[in-house]
């Protein structure tokens, strides 16, 4: 584990009007992840030392909502240009964190969590206090509880799930 | 002497190991001001310069993180959450 450089991770998915008041409960509506900004940073200076910028084609909503568009200011056009698998991202992600720590503001994990599940990717998850391994079968993606629960996670991904 | 078979299991070898922290709680408790903000807001609602481009985007986000962090760490002398040791 690298105790010198740590990784900050922010995440983009599909959203449509009102899914955020309604934790994306809507019909068909899912948290699908479009990009994936990670940044590489030293941990005394905390200077920015690399970037990651992927965008990821959302599997089961293909097209974006005008809202996540305007919202975002990522395009169908992006996407499809630039895009790649959910599968791919994974790995892309992996390998630039490498040994490092990540740290996000907020639930990005769990948006992780949710793509995994959603695109039968096998990993399992537990929380580092107490090696409570977290449910995720029990994970319904418009339940928040564990947001506030989870500080810090560990999770394991197959390698061949994600290659 | 008991007799037995040593076994070791490796359930994870051939996974891709992810170790995450959810910095929200400590930006929270430092400064009340960013609970219910978002990560592209952070640098905005401790009043310091934001980085360059538009909030959701990711690139964006996280360095309004990084200068929110700096500026807890390096100008106000709160502790480094990222060099917090866990097991």
């Amino acid at each position: 584990m690298s105790y010198t450089e740590a990784v900050i991770l922010d995440t983009e998915w599909t959203t449509w009007p009102g899914a955020l008041e309604r934790s994306w409960s809507g019909k068909d509506e899912y948290r699908e992840i479009i990009r994936i900004g990670a940044i590489i940073i030293d941990l005394d200076s905390l200077q920015e030392i690399e970037v990651l910028d992927v965008f990821v084609k959302p599997s089961i909503n293909p097209n974006l909502s005008d809202y996540c568009i305007k919202l975002t200011g990522i395009t169908d056009k992006q996407i499809q240009a630039e895009g790649i698998e959910i599968h791919e991202a994974l790995h892309k992600f992996g390998d630039f964190v490498g040994d490092r720590k990540i740290f996000s503001y907020g639930g990005d994990i769990l948006i992780l969590f949710e793509n995994m599940r959603l695109n039968n990717i096998v990993f399992d998850a537990r929380t580092l206090q107490s090696d409570r391994p977290i449910v995720v079968n029990d994970y319904d993606q418009t339940d928040s509880s564990l947001e506030s629960n989870v500080v810090e996670v560990i999770l394991y991904v197959q390698v061949t799930g994600i290659r | 002497m008991l007799e037995g078979v040593h076994v070791e299991t490796n359930l994870y070898g051939n996974c891709v190991q992810f170790i995450h922290t959810d910095l929200r709680t400590w930006f929270n408790t430092n400064v009340p001001e960013t609970q219910d903000k978002s990560s592209g807001e952070i640098a905005k609602t401790l009043g310091i310069a934001e980085p360059k481009g538009n909030i959701h985007n990711p690139l964006f986000d996280v360095r309004s993180v990084l200068m929110g962090l700096r500026e807890l760490v390096l100008c106000r002398h709160v502790k480094n959450p990222l060099l917090v040791d866990i097991k």
